[in-house]
C-alpha cells in the first residue's frame, strides 16, 4: 500500500517538478535556492499526499504548497517576496555600458523583478508552472476574477516597464 | 469597446481561456476594428514574450533530472559527517580509557630499614664511608615511607591550601 502511494507520488512529482522548479527559480533567481525550495515543496507534498481532498486539481494542489514553502523559506529569510530596494531595481534597469544591444527576454526578465508581488505570483503561476485561471485560484485561494484582474495589471506593468511595444518594435 | 476589455479578452485568448465560440467572435470584432485590434496584438505580444522570457530564464528546470535521493542525502550528510565525528572521538577515548595504565610507583622492598641495608639489595653500590647524614636520613625515610602515600602525593599532590599552611608554617618556625 505505502508503495503503491510512493510510486504514485513519484510519477506525479516527475510530471510537475519541471514547473515546481521553475515557479521557484521565478521567485528567487537563484537556482541553487529554487532546488531547495522544490525539494521542500516535494517533502511537504510527499507528507500531505494522503490528505488531497480532490476539491481543486492536484497542481493546484502541488502549487498551493509550493507557495507556501516559498513564503516560508523568504520568511525565514527574513526577505519579503520582492524586498529588492528600489534603488537595486533602478540599477538592475540600468543598461551597462557594454550591453547596448540588450535582448527582449531580458529586459522583460529585469521587468518581472519590478512588479509587485500578489502580480508577479500570478505570473510565476500561469506562466512557469502554466496552470490556468481556475487552478491559480484554487492554490492561491482567491476568486478567478482576482486571477484575471492580477494578471492583467501584471502584463501592463510589464509592459510599461520595457516601454517598446507602443513603439512596435 | 473599451481598452481595458480589449485588451483583457486578448490577454484570456493568449492564455487558451476563451471558449471556441468566444474566440471566433473576438477574432471577427477584431478585424473589423484595426485600432482596438492593434491593443489585443499589443497585449499578446507581452504575453508571448513573458511566456517566452520564463521559459528561456527556466528551461534548466525544465530538463533537470528528477531525482529525489541525492537530494535527500545531501541534506543528511552534515548529521551523518558530525555522528561520524562523535563516534570516532567516542572511540579514540574508550580505546585510550581501555587501554592506558595509571602510573604506578614501585613497591618500596620491605627488608630495607637503613641506609646501609642498600647493600644487600644492591650488591655493586659502594656506600664506604658513607655516614648518617642529614640527606641520606631524608632518603632513607622516603624509601622506607608507604607506597600508597608517595603514589598519592605524586598523582593528586598536595592541595593549594596545604600547601599554603605549610609554607607559612616554615617560614614562621625559620
Amino acid at each position: 500500500m505505502k508503495d503503491k502511494v510512493t510510486r504514485e507520488f513519484q510519477e506525479f512529482w516527475n510530471q510537475a517538478a519541471g514547473k515546481v522548479r521553475a515557479y521557484m527559480f521565478c521567485s528567487c533567481r537563484n537556482w541553487t535556492d529554487a532546488e531547495d525550495l522544490a525539494q521542500d515543496c516535494c517533502l511537504r507534498a510527499l507528507r500531505a499526499w494522503g490528505q488531497f481532498d480532490g476539491r481543486a486539481s492536484r497542481q493546484a494542489w502541488l502549487f498551493g504548497i509550493a507557495r507556501r514553502t516559498r513564503v516560508d523559506w523568504f520568511r525565514r529569510k527574513k526577505r519579503e517576496i520582492v524586498s529588492v530596494s528600489s534603488e537595486v531595481l533602478d540599477n538592475l534597469s540600468k543598461v551597462a555600458p557594454g550591453e547596448t544591444n540588450i535582448d527582449m527576454t531580458e529586459k522583460v526578465w529585469r521587468a518581472l523583478e519590478k512588479i509587485n508581488t500578489e502580480q508577479s505570483e500570478v505570473i510565476h503561476l500561469r506562466f512557469a508552472a502554466g496552470l490556468n485561471y481556475i487552478q491559480i485560484a484554487r492554490a492561491l485561494g482567491i476568486p478567478i476574477g482576482t486571477v484575471r484582474s492580477r494578471l492583467y495589471r501584471g502584463l501592463k506593468a510589464i509592459k510599461e516597464n520595457v516601454g517598446e511595444w507602443e513603439n512596435g518594435t | 469597446m473599451e481598452r481595458d476589455i480589449v485588451e483583457r479578452l486578448a490577454m484570456d485568448s493568449a492564455s487558451g481561456e476563451l471558449s471556441e465560440d468566444m474566440e471566433a467572435i473576438f477574432k471577427e470584432y477584431l478585424a473589423e476594428h484595426p485600432d482596438e485590434n492593434k491593443w489585443a496584438e499589443d497585449m499578446m505580444r507581452i504575453c508571448q514574450a513573458t511566456q517566452m522570457t520564463v521559459d528561456a530564464k527556466t528551461n534548466r528546470a525544465a530538463i533537470a533530472d528528477v531525482d529525489i535521493k541525492p537530494r535527500l542525502m545531501v541534506r543528511l550528510l552534515p548529521i551523518a559527517r558530525w555522528a561520524a565525528v562523535v563516534i570516532f572521538a567516542a572511540f579514540i577515548g574508550i580505546a585510550a580509557g581501555r587501554w592506558s595504565k595509571s602510573p604506578v610507583i614501585s613497591e618500596r622492598p620491605a627488608h630495607i630499614t637503613a641506609f646501609s641495608d642498600l647493600t644487600v639489595e644492591r650488591p655493586g653500590l659502594d656506600l664506604e664511608g658513607v655516614g648518617e647524614s642529614f640527606w641520606q636520613r631524608k632518603a632513607l625515610a622516603m624509601l622506607t615511607s608507604p607506597s600508597s602515600q608517595i603514589h598519592g602525593d605524586y598523582v593528586t599532590g598536595p592541595k593549594l591550601w596545604e600547601r599554603y599552611r605549610q609554607f607559612i608554617k616554615e617560614k614562621n618556625y625559620e
